[in-house]
């Protein structure tokens, strides 16, 4: 007779129901959907390399690169949050609204290329975040370089071996 | 005849029938739309039941990437639902395949076979969500007249 | 037996006017007391009437494969054979009836379940033969103590008429009887623990798979009116009042039948869905037990009369 206590109890309480149209609160640290930081991505790939279903396509073009999430692809896991070695990327901390034709929450974000203090060309962004994870020390040095575009970066350091071998 | 249509709309609002159906997803969905049922969110509270057969529902509610299996299946289900219908596409799966996308097994993204309303976007999406999909869904329900949309072909009503 | 009384009970009380707001009244208050017990809010008190005026208003797929006919004729005579059933029923103490009718009611009573065993295989799928077969078997299994209650409850008024079996005195053969009858209500009814036939994960809800909007409102209806006229029947025989205003036996009558209504939802709410065997054992063993000891004690007083 356990099951018609509990019944008859349950008309005594009241019931537990969400009334219509209520609103539940998201909980902490709740994997929504993923939002960038443009002023801190270098254009690496990493997070698209690793997501499990191609939510997430880094495509480089000559003085840009696209970074474009689609959340309806997203499977919300944070592999690419986790595995940003900038900490570009986090999680939105609510879900995304119920939408009426596809593709409607696809998002293109845009990060510019900064120009090479030498020759002028375009080229990927070197953050500090990245300098700090890649030399124990940044010295004036190294920031210079770091502004530079590859080739004239590799024309530095041979310059800079060149004088080496002369002394 | 207006106060009769006032009626009918009233009550497509107020009574949404619901069929559940999943082309071969990986039940997440599925069991967030069966918390829905439980006491804590009770849809029942605004009429929506969900019924065994389709041809007792006014919503289908659809879940899973439709696979190759399921594609007949699901085709027939949708012409035995008679008017006024509305499709909802539960989850990422019948919107974009998700995880899914590019297997053989896969016969693609639902609206490349039905008419889709509304999109519900998570993986899995959260109860309260789900619920303020369907809502939507009603209310579209409620506004469409009884249009003939065609039976698909060669399938048996 | 008066024309214009049967059509004012057809019509009026306990008829039309009466059994279809109240057959939408026991269906809420089925499904509201069924979420109060599981601890949820429930559907509102209009539920059953927007249910209904949405299924009339849907549009209707074309069937080659199952005759239009007989697709809206079954449920529509289920709902005017419940309808009659009402008309029928012993509720106040004027001179309606006529001799047999008992015999008349509960042929009527039997038609909505019989005819949803022939919807089951005119509708040609495989879930409503299942659902049709399982309806049929439940139906041996209740019509035994259920019709032998009522013989019981006749052999003891010595009559086929339902004024003079509602009006006999209490004994042990009317509590019997009447206690046999209401066991038979939550089969009847397709109540768990026996609603077998529209067993929703298993069969994807029985004989009524294949009907839809209108058709299937009528189906809703005649269930309704089925609620109304067995918790009716119980009421009218178990509890005989007679109060000379209209008015109170129509309040007595409806509460008890709501009364009734709320024990069965208790019951439904607390169980779980039993098998065929075991639901016949269970109607064959208990069901019979007091039917049979009611007939024995209906029967008794007529052996003697006619020994002597």
């Amino acid at each position: 007779m356990n099951i018609f206590s509990i019944l008859i109890k349950n008309l005594k309480v009241r019931p537990i129901t969400l009334r219509f149209p209520g609103e539940v609160p998201h909980p902490k640290d709740f994997r929504g959907p993923v939002k960038i930081q443009e002023e801190k991505c270098i254009g690496c790939g990493l997070c698209a390399y690793v997501c499990v279903s191609n939510a997430i396509q880094v495509i480089e073009h000559k003085d840009n690169c696209e970074w474009a999430y689609s959340p309806g692809s997203c499977t919300f896991c944070g592999q690419c949050v986790a595995v940003c070695p900038v900490q570009a990327l986090g999680m939105e901390g609510w879900s995304a609204p119920s939408y009426f034709r596809a593709e409607a929450l696809n998002r293109v974000h845009r990060i510019p290329y900064p120009l090479c203090r030498e020759c002028g060309r375009p080229t990927p962004p070197v953050r500090e975040a990245i300098l700090a994870r890649a030399f124990k020390e940044v010295t004036l040095e190294v920031l210079t370089r770091s502004q530079l575009c590859q080739r004239c970066r590799q024309r530095a350091s041979q310059r800079g071996l060149v004088s080496i071998s002369k002394r | 005849m207006s106060i009769i249509q006032k009626l009918v709309r009233m009550a497509r609002r107020r009574s949404p029938w619901l069929f559940h159906l999943n082309t071969g997803g990986c039940n997440g969905c599925d069991i967030e739309l069966s918390a829905c049922l439980t006491p804590r969110y009770d849809v029942e509270q605004a009429g929506i039941l969900l019924v065994g057969s389709p041809r007792h529902a006014d919503i289908l509610c659809v879940t899973g990437p439709v696979t190759c299996g399921t594609r007949a299946a699901l085709e027939t289900i949708y012409a035995q639902m008679p008017e006024p219908k509305v499709v909802v596409a539960l989850g990422n799966c019948p919107a974009t395949c998700d995880v899914f996308a590019g297997s053989p097994a896969i016969e693609g993204p639902l609206d490349r076979i039905l008419p889709v309303d509304i999109y519900v976007p998570g993986c899995p999406p959260r109860p309260h969500d789900l619920i303020k999909g369907v809502a939507q869904a009603v209310a579209i329900l409620a506004d469409q007249r009884t249009r003939k949309r065609p039976i698909m072909e060669g399938m048996n009503p | 037996m008066s024309w214009e009384k049967f059509f004012l009970a057809l019509f009026g009380f306990p008829g039309l006017l009466y059994a279809v707001p109240i057959a939408w009244l026991m269906l809420w208050l089925e499904r509201k007391f069924r979420a109060r017990m599981q601890g949820r809010m429930g559907p509102p008190f209009y539920q059953p009437f927007f249910d209904f005026v949405k299924l009339m208003a849907k549009r209707q797929v074309l069937r080659p494969s199952f005759d239009s006919l007989l697709m809206m004729g079954l449920p529509l005579v289920a709902v005017s054979a419940g309808f009659v059933a009402l008309a029928l029923l012993p509720v106040s103490s004027d001179s309606r009836g006529f001799a047999g009718d008992v015999v008349l009611l509960v042929a009527f009573l039997e038609v909505p379940s019989l005819w949803a065993v022939l919807a089951g295989f005119a509708s040609r799928s495989i879930f409503g033969q299942v659902g049709a077969t399982r309806e049929a078997i439940l139906s041996i299994t209740y019509n035994l103590p259920f019709l032998t209650a009522i013989v019981a409850l006749a052999s003891s008024a010595q009559s086929l008429r339902l004024i003079d079996i509602a009006a006999t005195p209490t004994g042990g053969v009317r509590v019997l009887a009447v206690l046999t009858l209401g066991l038979c209500l939550p089969v009847k009814l397709r109540l768990t623990p026996f609603s077998i036939s529209n067993a929703e994960q298993e069969i994807y809800s029985g004989p009524a798979t294949e009907f839809s909007g209108p058709q299937l409102a009528m189906w809703e209806l005649a269930h309704g009116l089925e609620w109304v006229a067995l918790t009716g029947l119980v009421v009218c025989l178990g509890f005989p009042f007679r109060t000379g205003l209209w008015v109170f036996s129509f309040i007595l009558f409806a509460g008890l039948s709501l009364v009734l209504v709320i024990f069965l939802t208790i019951l439904a709410a607390g169980t779980a869905r039993l098998k065929i065997p075991q639901a016949a054992r269970f109607y064959w063993r208990w069901g019979m037990g007091l039917a049979v000891v009611a007939l024995i004690l209906g029967v008794l007083p007529n052996i003697e009369r006619f020994c002597r």
